[in-house]
Parts: structure tokens; sequence; C-alpha cells
């Protein structure tokens, strides 16, 4: 049965992306009224609605007729940002110039992503978050759940643009949009030119190799100002890690060099002097270094909740101020990363990046996320957690944060609002926030 | 309007010439075309259009239902068709006295609809209403409706072609030239013209094709010049169960025994043919319905039947018994009949209960001719050899008579299958010599030849056997596979009918009959029913009268039902008043902010509730009275703010449940 679902939906996506590029408005009109006129014309001796078929009949077979060599001389080059933000129209242009040696008018400008269709496991294993609320036929005949995969599997919604005159040798900028979807890598293939037949109802299509990327920005939510708690800590290598690379400009005094200490602040022309090793010593930095981690691990929470705990964790990015502390993604995919922004060091449209490109990680990564929280506990101001679920292994995570002093913000992305949140005895430090995936907005004006 | 100037109006104009209502055309294609000369458009909101699109569809629906009580053959599939462009043109005529230039989408699609009421509680603000432009569609459903009129005039294809091309003309792909454009229409027109040619000869070539292979034209219900046969056809012969006639007759008297289709006297390559075609049309008696075949000679001899048969295109042939003299309740626009005795019936409704009176002494077929000694000439070796080896021809007639049916009784047997591949070149003489078995179609055929072989005139007649009783429907059924075939004589110058096919073939037919025959045809039988009473006893209504009451009643049933529901969605709210801002100001809650107050934290007077309840709960709470605080609170935002809230009821919840939390609160700390 799945097998013939799949092959069944599969075709039928197929053809209606084929027939979307190939039949015009008109063109649909037209359908409709050969398929009419075939239904009512049946029977040539009961009416003569079959005059109509054949006629329209006719004029079908000649445009299709002139569809076959389309074979224009032009080149394009795609003007699109490097980054995008899911659910926000993109607009960006396509530079267009006619090379060959006759105008073209009336062309139709299609930019193409390349559709990924499920594949067969995935079509019979992924399940539609929401696919328990439709009725038990539409559950059986899994429609529902092949559409939810392909806008899944397809992050964008590209709209075509009646291009310009092109007279010989000219250049044309052409405006475009398009809606992401949802977070991740836009992969352009190419782009199409389309010019329709005679009547105006089927186009001729030629595709032209025209590769771009962009990185679509998870979904942001305005948030209220948000003022994270925390005394500013020493940071080791002070401000020179969090500025720049190199040397930092606050000096304070030469020393003696002790073992351990890097060559590159020794201080040559004093040991000259000396004739011992002597050092440039720097004026220790403090300043504040928030952490937002993010709990990546899926166990039974839905696919919705992981997408909006890492619009959460974006929102977070950009509403801490980074100009006067550091920010450190934490988070834990195929490894550990931690990443900072701030005060120069990175900007927070790296952060985004990266959470652009997060994934769900396996069940026993929180322990991995837990040690490196733990190890870096000493380094952090605050913390602000983004949590799937709220269990045991979590609420010793904040409990150990809140025993270190550091005061915690835990947001948890849980669909169950009706049990209430346990905490752990000694969390006077944590501030607890559950947000439902439906009412984000909602919840996260009110932190 | 985005259709070019007059085109509207003239597809109108041709669609109300087409249906011979020219005048309702012209009005229509003026009202149309009028909106160009005034300005005034009015503003139909979405609701409007909505409610006017259900108009249309229930104007349909009424029209719909209508056809098929009210209509007459299988035109009444198209009277709807035929009348959609009058049907729809509110909408159409919303779109163009409108002002937003067309029409929402969720007018016309009850999924649109769906969807945008979804999208609108949502608060989706990325939603936008479409509106499309619908004068091409309507266009394009005009011409439909025109061609389902059927009116067959060589001006429809012209002027058809003449209406598309200016449609086209507005929507061409102007990046070529008007010649290219103008040379691929007349291209197209000329394709059509000779594809509309070779789809009718298609049409037929299929229809021939598919009754033969359904066996249909065996039965010699269509062609009353012609009888198409099985002979030499492999495999098993499938008829169905399907009841095509019903026979009632008077009390106490038995049914005919057969009803006759008609007769033929030319056999050809496994056809009967009539060796004239020449037909007689019979006046209709002064009511229209009464049709006179023969004159009566003597009325006490007749016998009287009531047929209920079906005929699905509106004409074919009525199955009669032998001596039928009048047909009368027979609401045809024509009876002619054959000289072959074969009686056709046209502009027929799809049902039809006449009433025959017949005379079984009555000989009303043609006295014999030369075709009726017929035979073909490959066929003349076998017959008389039969004849000679077993000495069939008599001195006495009546003699040669019974000794042919001796004969086809003794060594002959009936079957509905021929599986030898060597039946298939010759049929009969495969089954006079070899098979030996066969069904009616061979036996008349085969009876029919060997008479004539022995000089005696004879034809073969096709037909029906009435044979099996209803006791639930209190008539005789007549099934597709009682279809049957025998010969007529002529002997003692009067025609005989001869029967040589086994008389047990009837019980074999009824062997090979579905086991759910039975729910078949109580299913058919209430279905008979309810048409009979539609037909018959239903009380008549006026043609004019039955359309405005039917589409009235769905409409204003349908507004009825709508007012009922608006009625329930708005009464719940009409009853809300405005919540004063100072509802619930003295609410019990507050007594728990000033206990919290004196002995914790302080509410500043920025801070929420919630916050400041978040705050108290981090140092001077536990956290099981913290969510007891959290549901208080929620329940006095309720009592304070919710409009649809029962202020009494919540108010003594909320002094309740505000008593137990002090209570227990005060109990802590005094424990503490």
């Amino acid at each position: 049965m799945n097998k013939i679902l799949y092959f069944l939906y599969l075709n039928i996506s197929r053809c209606s992306y084929w027939l979307q590029r190939h039949v015009t408005g008109n063109g649909w009109l037209f359908l409709a009224c050969l398929c009419l006129s075939a239904v009512i014309g049946l029977d040539t001796s009961q009416t003569m609605a079959f005059q109509f078929f054949c006629l329209l009949l006719a004029i079908g077979c000649l445009a299709i007729s002139c569809c076959f060599r389309f074979r224009p001389k032009l080149s394009a080059k795609r003007q699109a940002p490097r980054l995008a933000t899911a659910g926000v129209e993109l607009h960006y242009k396509m530079v267009i110039e006619n090379l060959g040696d006759s105008s073209q008018s009336n062309l139709v400008l299609f930019d193409d992503i390349p559709i990924c269709y499920p594949t067969f496991i995935e079509f019979c294993t992924w399940n539609d978050p929401e696919e328990q609320q439709v009725s038990k036929f539409d559950r059986m005949i899994k429609l529902f759940r092949w559409q939810w995969l392909m806008r899944k599997k397809n992050s964008a919604k590209l709209s075509h643009q009646q291009c310009p005159d092109l007279p010989v040798g000219v250049t044309q900028k052409i405006p475009l949009q398009l809606i992401p979807y949802q977070r991740g890598v836009l992969h352009f293939s190419s782009v199409t030119f389309a010019k329709s037949d005679p009547f105006g109802l089927f186009r001729a299509l030629y595709s032209m190799e025209c590769t771009d990327t962009v990185v679509i920005l998870p979904k942001r939510y305005p948030l209220p100002s948000l003022q994270l708690a925390g005394s500013r800590k020493y940071q080791p290598s002070g401000v020179t890690l969090a500025s720049s690379v190199g040397e930092s400009q606050e000096f304070m005094s030469l020393r003696d060099y002790r073992p351990g200490d890097p060559p590159r602040i020794i201080h040559w022309r004093s040991w000259a002097k000396t004739g011992k090793p002597v050092v440039k010593e720097y004026q220790d930095e403090y300043f504040s270094r928030h952490a937002l981690i993010l709990d990546t691990n899926l166990l039974s929470a839905g696919n919705k909740c992981f997408e909006e705990s890492i619009s959460v964790a974006a929102s977070l990015a950009c509403t801490v101020a980074t100009q006067d502390s550091l920010l450190d993604l934490l988070f834990v995919g195929h490894k550990s990363y931690c990443f900072t922004a701030g005060r120069g060091v990175g900007h927070t449209g790296k952060i985004l990046e990266i959470l652009a490109s997060v994934q769900p990680s396996q069940a026993e990564s929180f322990s991995d996320l837990s040690r490196l929280v733990t190890e870096r506990a000493s380094l952090i101001s605050s913390a602000v957690f983004v949590f799937l679920h709220w269990d045991e292994q979590r609420k010793d995570l904040v409990s150990l944060m809140n025993q270190r002093g550091i005061p915690v913000l835990a947001l948890i992305i849980s669909e169950d609002e009706t049990k209430p949140l346990s905490k752990n005895p000694g969390t006077a430090k944590a501030t607890y926030h559950r947000l439902h995936p439906d009412h984000m907005a909602k919840g996260l004006a009110q932190i | 309007m985005n259709i070019p100037v007059l085109l509207l109006a003239s597809v109108i104009v041709f669609w109300g010439w087409q249906i011979d209502q020219l005048l309702v055309g012209v009005i229509l294609a003026i009202i149309m075309e009028g909106a160009r000369l005034t300005k005034t458009r009015w503003d139909f909101s979405d609701h409007d259009q909505r409610r006017i699109a259900d108009l249309c569809i229930y104007l349909m629906i009424g029209t719909l239902i209508y056809s098929l009580i009210g209509g007459k053959g299988s035109g009444r599939f198209f009277m709807v068709i035929t009348w959609i462009p009058l049907l729809i043109s509110p909408l159409a005529l919303v779109q163009i006295y409108g002002n937003k230039n067309g029409l929402n989408l969720a007018a016309l699609s009850l999924l649109a609809r769906k969807k945008q009421a979804q999208r609108l509680q949502q608060n989706d603000n990325n939603y936008q209403r479409k509106y499309y432009d619908i004068s091409y569609p309507y266009m394009a459903l005009c011409l439909l409706s025109a061609g389902s009129a059927n009116n067959r005039t060589p001006w429809f294809y012209i002027i058809l072609f003449f209406l598309v091309a200016w449609a086209f003309w507005s929507k061409r792909n102007t990046r070529y030239p008007s010649s290219i454009f103008v040379g691929l229409f007349i291209c197209a027109g000329v394709f059509g013209y000779i594809g509309q040619h070779w789809l009718q000869e298609l049409q037929q070539l299929v229809e021939q094709k598919s009754m033969e292979w359904a066996g249909l034209d065996s039965q010699g219900d269509r062609d009353p010049f012609q009888a198409n046969t099985a002979i030499g056809s492999l495999g098993t012969l499938k008829l169905s169960n399907n009841i095509v006639a019903r026979v009632f007759t008077e009390k106490g008297m038995p049914p005919p025994d057969l009803l006759r289709n008609g007769s033929y006297n030319i056999f050809s390559r496994s056809k009967w043919y009539v060796s004239s075609k020449e037909v007689r049309a019979i006046a209709a008696g002064p009511d229209g319905k009464t049709w006179d075949i023969q004159k009566t000679v003597n009325k006490d001899r007749l016998l009287r039947y009531k047929i209920g048969i079906q005929l699905t295109t509106g004409e074919g042939l009525l199955a009669v018994p032998k001596g039928t003299n009048q047909l009368a309740d027979l609401p045809v626009e024509e009876v002619e009949q054959g000289i072959f005795s074969a009686i056709r019936l046209s502009g027929a409704p799809l049902r039809l209960y006449p009433k025959v009176s017949v005379d079984p002494t009555a000989d009303n077929d043609l006295p014999p001719m030369d075709s009726d000694l017929h035979i073909p000439d490959h066929m003349h070796m076998v017959l008389q050899s039969i004849i000679s080896q077993n000495n069939l021809k008599r001195v006495n007639q009546s003699d040669t008579l019974k000794a042919i049916e001796t004969y086809f009784n003794r060594n002959y047997t009936y079957s509905l299958v021929q599986d030898d591949p060597k039946s298939k070149k010759n049929g009969l003489e495969f089954f006079l010599t070899q098979s030996h078995a066969g069904h009616c179609e061979y036996f008349a055929s085969a009876t029919v030849l060997l008479l004539r072989m022995m000089g005696l005139p004879a034809r073969y007649v096709t037909g029906w056997a009435v044979s099996e009783y209803s006791e639930l429907e209190d008539c005789y059924l007549v099934r597709s596979r009682h279809a049957h075939a025998w010969g007529m004589v002529y002997i003692n110058n009067h025609w005989q009918e001869i029967d040589t096919t086994p008389p047990n073939w009837l019980t074999l037919e009824t062997e090979q009959s579905s086991p759910f025959r039975p729910i078949s045809d109580f299913l058919s039988w209430c279905r008979y029913q309810i048409t009979s009473w539609l037909d018959n006893d239903r009380p008549e209504i006026p043609t004019a009268a039955g359309w405005i009451v039917l589409a009235l009643a769905l409409y204003l049933g349908n507004k009825f039902l709508r007012m009922k529901r608006q009625v329930r969605e708005t009464s719940e709210p009409a009853v809300l008043e405005p919540v004063s801002h100072k509802r619930g100001i003295k609410s019990d809650f507050y007594k728990i902010e000033h206990f919290l107050s004196e002995n914790g934290t302080k509410r500043y007077p920025s801070e929420t509730l919630s916050k400041w309840l978040n705050r108290t709960g981090q140092s001077h709470i536990n956290e099981e009275q913290l969510h007891n605080l959290l549901s208080l609170l929620e329940l006095h935002y309720k009592y304070r703010f919710d409009p649809q809230c029962d202020t009494d009821l919540c108010g003594r919840e909320l002094q309740r449940l505000t008593q137990t939390w002090l209570a227990q609160a005060k109990l802590d700390r005094d424990k503490s």
C-alpha cells in the first residue's frame, strides 16, 4: 500500500511541477475547457460540444508544436544576498544579457532550486507532528504526510518573473523574490527562461547553469530587553582574546619570566639589558560572559519544538548586547561546540549562521553538553538554557550552575503545558519559563 | 472586465441563439456589456460574493433535480449545462458591476473558503485575499453550453471558430507577428473541422465494436433492419440478469409467450437483414398517446397487457406480442412500423408503460415474398444432405414442421459455449454438421434455412421470452438473458411461429444467473416503484413553477439554516456586558498580596502580579505554594477581565481558594 501511495504521490508531484512550469495561466483555463468539452461532447450525436473539443485540440496541438525549439543566447548572473531569514521575503536580482543576434521579448524567468522529493523510507517512517489531528482516512492515505515532507524538504517558494524586452546586447536587471520556509542553506542550481507559444498556452523552457548559495537564518522573535544578571568574571586571556588576535594594548608592567609564559610576551630588549628573560605583563580583564546553551537532544520532542528552540536561541543571540559582553553558544552536534561572539571576537551574525545549520543530536549527547558547560562554568557570568525536555539531568545541570553562583534563565519548549515545572532545591537564582511552540511570541514576551 | 469589448456579449447572444432563447441571450448580453457604459460600481464584500455564489449553486442544484425528475430522455442531463450561463450570471454580474475586478477564490471554492477562514482565525498577517477574473471562464462556459444545446447547424462551428479566435487574439503572445498567429489559427480551424468528422466516425466504429463485443446487437433492439448474431463467435455467450421489461397481465390471464422485436428474411455472414427498409408512420390518436397498428376486428378477443420498458437514448424498438393492434398510453413523438413488423419509437421519455392490445388470431405480417426463400449459396449442400439423410421433407407441411422439431430435439443440445475454432469460419454449418450444440440463434437460423430448403417461406424473428413471474412485483419479468430468436413459417396461408430451441434453454440460462440476483431484483423493483410514481402518479408540476419552487426552496432552506446558526453563534455574545475596569477590583486575591507584602517581598508599582509572584517564589514561599498561587492568579485574571466569566461563581470560587491558601500559609508561617 505504502509503495503504491508513494509511487502515486511522487509521480503526481513531478507532473504537477512539470505542468506548473510548462503551462501558462491561460493554458490551465484552456486545459479545463478541453477536458470539459471532451466530457460533454463524448457522444457526438447528443451535443455539438465535440466541435469545440476538436477546435481546442487542434489549437493545443499547434501550440505544443511551437514549443519544441527554443535556444536563446542569453547570459544570467544572480545578485543574491548571502543571508536571508526564514519566513521573510528575500528580494534579489538577476542580471541577464542578450548575447544573441535577435531581440528577445515576452520571456519569463524561473529561478531554479532543485526539488527534493522524499525517499520511500522517509515517507514510511517520518511522521508529521500534526498527523494525529487529521481524520483516520487522511492518515491512511498519507497525503498530509507527503505534503508535510515536501514542505520540509523544499525550503523555499519561488515565483517566476516576466522579463522586459531584451534587444541585442542589452543587459537588464530583473527583480526576483522568494520566501524561504525554513532555516538552512539554499542552493540555487540554474536559471530557466521560458517563452510561450503564439496562443499563450504552453511554455518552452531553456535552462542554464547558475549556481549560488544563500544561508537562511532561523526565524527570530522579538524579545523584551533582557537583563542577564551575574558579575563580571576574570578572563584569562583578557581583552586579547575578546577583541583581536595579537598583543593586548592594556600594558601594565614587566616582570621576570615564569615557566609557562608564552614566548610572544617576552620583552627582548629588557632581556638584552638584564641578561635574564623578562616578560610583559598586561592588565587582567574582567567582563561579563553569557552562555547560551542549546539543548539539541530531541528524544520524544517533536521537530516543531526543536525548530522553535533554534528560533529562540537565535532571538536571544540577537538580543543580548554583545558590545559590552561575550556570548558563548554551546551545543552538541556530532561533537561539542562552543562559539563566542561579542566585543569584536565574532559577530552575532556568525552565531545565527551556525544556528542555521544545527541538527538534532543523539540521545546520549546531553552528558557531553553538561560536561562542556561545567568546564566553562568558571568563565560564565550567566547562563541561558534552551531545553527541549525537563528531566533530572537538566535539573541537575541548572542546580550545578546555581551552586556556582551563576544566575540561570531556563526556557523549556514543550507542548505539554499542564504539568508544573518541578525544580531542584537550591536553585533560587534560576528563572524558569515554559514555552509552547504554538505561542512562542506570546511566551517570549512574558520572560 | 478584462475581456475585449463586445466579445462576451457576442458569446452570450450566440448561446441564446443556440438554445433557442435568443431574447434571454440578448437581454443578458446587454446587461453584461452595459457595465462599460456606466461608472457606477457596487462594493460587494467577500461575504456578499459567497452568498451570491451559494445562490448560483442552489439554482444549479434545483435545476439538476428538476431536470432529473421532469426531463425527458437523455437530454435532461444536458438541461443544466444548457442553462449554466443564466444560472451563474449573478456571479458574473457581481464581478462586472463590483469594484473588485474579480471574485474572491473563497466564493468559488469550498476548500478555499475553509482555508481562508482558518487563516483569518489564526490572524495570519501574510494572508492576502486573491481575486480572480472570471470573464474568460464564463465565456468558455457559454460556448460549452451553446454546444450542449445540440442545435445542429453548420454555422455553429463557423461562429465558434471566430469567437474563439477573437478570445485568443486578445491573449496572444506578441513575441510573434500577427500573421503567424492568424496562419496558425486558420490551420487549427481546418484541423478542427477535419477532426470532428473523424471523431464522429470513430464514435460510430467504437459503438459498433462495443455492441458486438457486448452482444447487445444480437438482441435486435437497436436496428429494425438488421440483426447481428453471435453465430461463429468463440467463447461463452454472456447475458446479464438486468430486467429489460415488465409485463403486466389482466387478472388470471396468461402472459404472451414471446415478445417480438422484428423479423428478418436475408441471411448473410452471420447476420440477418430485411429485404426492404420500407417503414410506415403510424398516426397518433386524438389524445396523442394511442397508436393503432391494425384495425380491430373483434374487441372481445383482445388480450391486454401493460409493458414497462426503458429506452435510454429516447428511441428504439418496442417488443410486443404477435398480433398487436393497438398501443395506448405511449407518449412518444413518433411511431413507425417496418414492413416486417418491427415497431420503432422515437422522441420517447426514459421510461414507457404502454398498454398493448393483442388479437392472438390476427396475422399482421407481410405475405411471403421471394426473399423469404433465400438461402446462402454455401449452405445449399449442407442443408440438402441433412434433409435427405433425415427424411425431413414430408408431403404434409405440418408433418414437415413436426419432423424438423423432432430432428432438432433428438440430435441437438442447447449450449452457450462455442470453443472449437473451426466454428468461427462457418458457424452455422459447423453447428449443423459437427457440434450439434448452440444457442437459440443457431437453432432459429438453421430451422429457417432448412424450411426454405424444403420450399417453405420462413423468416427469422428476434425478441424475448416471457416466462419468469415475480410475486413481489406481481408481473412477468423479462431479463436481458431472456433474449430469444425463433422462426416463422408460412403454412396454410398464414404465418406460424416455430421454435426448435430445446425447451430447457431457459432452465440452463437461469442456472447461470448470479447468486446476488434476488438483491439486484429487489433494488430494481424499488427503483421501478419510485420511477413509476414519478412518471405516472405524481401530481403535475407546471414547468416554470417547478423551477422557481425548487430553486427557491433550496435557497430559502439554506438561508433559514444559516439564520439559525447565526442566532446560535451570536446569542451568547449578545448578552455580554462590557467589562468595567472596576469589576473585581475587590478581588480576594489582593488579600494574598497584602499578606505576602507584610511577610515577604513587596510588589513594586510597575510589577505585574505574575512577575512579583515569581520573584516572591524564589525566596519566601515554597514551590507548591507558588504553583497554587499561579492557579489562583489565573482565576483572578479571569474574574477581573474575562467578559465571558460568570462573576458571581468565579468570585465565590476565588474567595474559597484564597481563604484556603491563606489559612495554609499562616499555618506554615507559624510552624516555621
